[in-house]
């Protein structure tokens, strides 16, 4: 007995010893899928050189959002950059501001998103900071470097650093939210004191001057001021003499005040940096139907620089370098040339669809001979699929304006174009009669090919049947149903144009117009021209020759 | 039965042992050659050599070759080309002027490949001396020489695309061997340049035997271009002037007559009497350009300003154009880039036929290289008398004829800028020569790049675009990515930091 429990003792030593050499080393295993660290815990690493903005984050709660699953993109002062705001604003140290204050600070630095150097363009960023206002990137050249620049406040010092969460942007400088409303910019700037005047005498600086949160549509307005200078220029040496020019009412509060709407007129919906102006054609405007157009000629931007019925207007340049000025409820721009909304009756445009600057550059084509147009090959024209056709011919039957017309095919089939849209030239406001000129033509006795007509979306109401000629009449008659013989001769009812309906434009601007094949289809749909005729003018004359030549 | 049973072991191991194969236990390539048993003869110096040339067709990185690299970094940041709908991201972005480290393009390991080749062939070749007694001395210099030409232009690429790069002379031929190298200064590199091209000159051959090998392997006057070309760069006037005479004087090339076999002769068949250099792809070895430039999802056309300011049209006369233009370098009905692509002016090529050579140096690039050299030095009317002989051949429009005045360096030169457009449209040439021009007496002439990046990047990028160019760092690209992570002596361009 006494022997078996020594045994037993033994035993269980060898065993405690045993275990304690082999006994588990941990197994290291990993748990995490990547060491990348996220935002906060990325700054926290660096305290020389985050300690003052990673403070910020402890005291306003927001360390540990940043420091969660997400996507952000944070732009981050050094502590120097910190430093230099706190001199600034005069404080010695962040904890002399309040958290609110510093909340909202640090909101302006993040977006909820994450964006790398590469979408920063010319002018705000493409998504908000959590603070509600967009930042303004660009680029600037200090002492042969370039950095990009944030708000004109910071550059940014490096870039495109990623964490775990979002990408950090390193700054030096604080960003600092805009504080005053568009009407307060203004009124700020000596030089827009006319201006200003203007715009407190039609009442519009009260409206320019609050947050306006209830219309989302009106929380962002863009200005385009004119300098006392500009006005000057034009005439105007103070307010008294731009009300005695404009103000046709003598109040300029009311709406259809000339003055109220010059003022009006230079009004945007929308955070339109530049960079925003110049990617779309045109903008609409407070003044009703009232459209400025926009371009970028070399570096220049231009307002209102347009080409009517084949005279150019030259337009008004916005000055870069006093322009993207953000606020708190918009963006303010200073224009160096007086404009206002041009007064224009409406006119006949007499449109040769087969004449754009696409075939004009190839000169051994254009009046000279057939070019196909590759799907997406022309700027003003767009077409579902394929190809369409510039035909250009010296064929007795088909005396179309020039010789030549566009051959689009059209159908409901899946091999044709189900639609064709064109971008019109400018038109005026007014009431037109719209005609569709065509040479008819059926690819096969049988064919038939309707097509509906609309005009930016909405629809006219009578087709167009490229497979159907005029019908037999004198002029008059053919008038009452909405047909004319458009061709010199004036008697080839094969050249026939078809009112499609009457349209009321409203912008003077570039519109939409649609063919949309509703029934049949087929290739031979001769296009030659649309006429926009204002319903009280002559709608039958003048006809139009081969040789280019209008005939009264 | 216990003796039987170790007899029958014995004579198991006897049998295994006379009839195992004893070749498991080597350790040599059986599909390959070594080097203890390479270079041991003259054929195998050529091979080599002739396999540094075979790299610039087909060695890929990214999978991009070399060629394609090439364009991309002569073309995309220039004016010459428009994007289309398939265009990569990655070349979008520089055209927007928007270079990340990350951007594959960026990636220079595909010249580093080529560059090693040169480097092997010039560390090794010399042992063959002792193993073939029918290797001379003479025809060994001549090998060493024509790759040295070639790695000075490998580099000579690398300096103007990225300025500061590592400068490996030796080969990498072990694994002890990759050590990381810290970047050489531009200044460095193109001494370095000079240097092996001085010392390839008088041991290059002018001759090689044929045609085809003369234009695909660099002879003395392709040394003489390159000179001409990096002396240029270094804004060393006479030297290029003297480079581009020895070329001129020898009286072995010309410009091709301006007829209707042109295009055919200089682009479709290659090797043409214009030709010095080219990289000379076959049906074997097709080149890149099929699927970037043809009509099914291609990647690039030609910038609209081609046709409309560099080439230009006559709208009253059709029948005058300049040869260069519509039908050659691209179609100017739908902007395809058409040197690549074209059989004829309307024909194309098929696929299975894509492999117009890459025209490194010509002879109208030489005359153009001395003009500029001419131009510098003041005389001017001698470079317009240049100009005039290549714009003659070409039928140049005289719509583009700017006439400067012979005593006004800075016209003569945009206008020599201009041309040269106009004659290597394409050639992957455009974006080195606006650099080399805008860079000139310290950066005298930014403004040429500047106007430049205005008009083609998109609007609303426009003004960031300019301001970054300002930044001349900006002017050449950053250290890819990767490089960067494996090699801790290298560091980035500070301006994408």
């Amino acid at each position: 007995m006494k022997q078996s429990i020594r045994t037993l003792l033994w035993a269980s030593l060898w065993a405690v010893a045993l275990v304690y050499v082999v006994s588990c080393t941990k197994i290291d295993l990993v748990e995490t899928t990547t060491t990348d660290v996220n935002t906060y815990s990325y700054l926290k690493k660096m305290p020389e050189k985050f300690s003052e903005f990673t403070n910020i984050l402890d005291r306003t709660g927001y360390a540990s959002f940043l420091d969660a699953y997400g996507a952000y993109t944070t732009f981050i002062p050094t502590n120097d950059g910190v430093k230099k705001y706190l001199q600034a604003v005069g404080k010695n140290s962040t904890t002399q501001l309040s958290v609110d204050e510093l909340k909202d600070l640090v909101k302006l630095h993040i977006i909820q998103d994450t964006l790398t150097t590469k979408s920063f363009k010319d002018g705000k960023l493409p998504l908000v900071t959590m603070y509600g206002q967009y930042l303004l990137a660009g680029v600037t050249n200090a002492n042969g470097t370039s950095s990009y620049t944030l708000n004109r406040q910071a550059s940014v010092t490096e870039t495109n650093i990623v964490t775990g969460n979002g990408i950090v942007h390193v700054i030096d400088n604080v960003l600092q939210p805009a504080k005053l409303t568009v009407a307060k910019l203004i009124e700020q700037n000596a030089e827009l004191s006319i201006f200003t005047e203007a715009l407190k005498q039609t009442g519009l600086f009260d409206s320019l001057n609050v947050i306006n949160v209830k219309d989302p549509s009106r929380r962002w307005l863009t200005v385009v001021a004119e300098t006392n200078k500009t006005l000057a220029k034009a005439g105007f040496n103070n307010f008294n003499d731009l009300k005695k020019r404009y103000s046709n009412t003598g109040n300029p509060l009311n709406k259809e005040d000339s003055l109220n709407l010059y003022v009006r007129y230079h009004i945007l919906p929308g955070a339109k940096y530049l960079a925003d102006v110049i990617t779309a054609t045109s903008h609409t405007t407070l003044a009703p139907l009232e459209v400025v157009t926009s371009k970028l000629e070399e570096q220049a931007v231009l307002l209102n620089d347009d080409e009517f019925n084949g005279v150019r207007e030259p337009g008004v340049v916005i000055d870069r370098a006093t322009s993207d000025n953000s606020a708190t409820n918009g963006v303010l721009h200073v224009s160096q040339g007086h404009f206002v909304i041009k007064v224009r009756k409406p006119v006949p445009i007499y449109w040769d669809v087969a004449d754009f600057p696409e075939i004009r550059k190839l000169p051994a084509y254009f009046r000279k001979k057939n070019y196909d147009f590759a799907y997406a090959s022309v700027k003003d024209i767009t077409w579902e699929k394929n190809s369409i056709t510039y035909v250009w011919g010296t064929s007795a039957s088909f005396p179309t304006y020039w010789g030549d017309y566009l051959m689009v095919p059209l159908g409901t089939q899946a091999a044709r174009n189900l639609w064709i849209e064109f971008k019109t030239p400018m038109l005026v406001k007014g009431r037109y009669k719209v005609w569709v000129c065509y040479r008819y033509q059926r690819q096969s006795s049988g064919s038939t090919n309707v097509c509906q007509v609309s005009l930016d979306g909405e629809p006219l109401t009578r087709p167009v049947i490229f497979t159907d000629q005029a019908p037999a009449g004198t002029a008059g008659e053919l008038e009452a149903l909405g047909w004319k013989l458009f061709s010199d001769t004036g008697t080839d009812r094969n050249m026939a144009g078809r009112m499609v309906g009457t349209v009321n434009i409203t912008t003077t601007d570039r519109h939409t117009i649609r063919l949309q094949s509703i029934s049949g289809g087929q290739n031979n749909n001769n296009l030659d021209m649309i006429h926009f005729i204002p319903i009280e003018m002559n709608q039958i004359s003048p006809r139009f020759g081969r040789d280019g030549s209008l005939i009264k | 039965m216990r003796r039987n049973f170790i007899l029958y072991i014995l004579l198991l191991t006897m049998l295994l042992s006379a009839t195992s194969c004893d070749r498991w236990l080597e350790l040599q390539p059986q599909d390959g050659i070594i080097k203890q048993e390479f270079w041991k003869t003259k054929e195998q110096v050529q091979s080599a050599v002739i396999g540094c040339y075979a790299s610039l067709l087909g060695n890929t990185t990214s999978g991009r070759t070399l060629v394609e690299q090439l364009f991309l970094w002569g073309e995309l940041r220039a004016d010459m080309l428009s994007p289309t709908l398939s265009t990569l991201a990655e070349e979008q972005d520089i055209i927007n002027v928007n270079i990340l480290p990350s951007n594959t393009i960026a990636n220079w390991r595909v010249v580093y490949k080529t560059i090693n080749y040169c480097n092997t062939v010039i560390d090794f070749a010399p042992e063959v001396l002792n193993n073939d007694k029918t290797f001379s001395e003479k025809a060994l210099n001549g090998y060493v020489a024509e790759v040295k030409a070639l790695r000075a232009l490998m580099y000579f690429y690398l300096v103007r695309t990225f300025g500061e790069v590592p400068l490996k002379l030796t080969p990498t031929s072990s694994d002890e061997e990759i050590t990381p190298l810290a970047k050489s200064t531009k200044t460095e590199i193109l001494s370095q340049i000079v240097k092996d091209l001085s010392e390839a000159e008088p041991n290059t051959l002018l001759t090689y035997g044929s045609n085809a090998a003369d234009k695909g392997r660099i002879t003395r006057y392709g040394v003489n271009a390159i000179q001409a070309d990096v002396y240029l760069w270094m804004e060393k006037y006479a030297e290029s002037l003297a480079a581009c005479d020895k070329i001129i004087k020898a009286n072995r090339f010309g410009l091709l007559e301006g007829n209707n076999v042109w295009f055919n002769q200089l682009f479709v068949v290659g090797n043409s009497n214009e030709s010095i250099f080219e990289f000379q792809f076959d049906r074997q070895k097709l080149n890149p350009f099929y699927t970037m430039f043809s009509t099914v999802r291609r990647r690039f056309i030609a910038h609209p300003m081609v046709m409309e300011e560099v080439y230009t049209q006559d709208f009253n006369d059709d029948t005058k154009k300049d040869i260069r233009g519509d039908g050659a370098s691209l179609q100017s009905t739908d902007g395809t880039i058409w040197k690549y692509l074209g059989l004829s002016a309307t024909v194309a090529r098929p696929v299975e036929e894509s492999y117009a050579h890459w025209i490194a140096y010509r002879y109208a690039d030489v005359l153009l290289m001395k003009a500029e050299a001419l131009a510098m030095l003041n005389r001017g009317q001698e470079a317009l008398s240049i100009v005039k002989l290549v714009r003659d051949r070409a039928k140049a429009l005289d719509g583009t004829n700017l006439s400067p005045d012979p005593t006004d360096t800075d016209s003569v030169m945009e206008f020599i800028l201009k041309e040269r457009a106009r004659e290597f449209a394409f050639e992957g040439k455009r974006w080195y020569d606006v650099l080399r021009h805008a860079k000139r007496n310290n950066y005298k002439r930014l403004d040429l790049l500047l106007n430049m990046v205005a008009n083609t990047v998109p609007a609303d990028r426009q003004q960031s675009a300019i301001a970054k160019s300002k930044d001349f760092n900006s002017h050449y690209l950053p250290i890819f990515e990767y490089e960067i992570q494996t090699n801790r002596k290298l560091i980035q361009n500070p301006f994408y930091k």
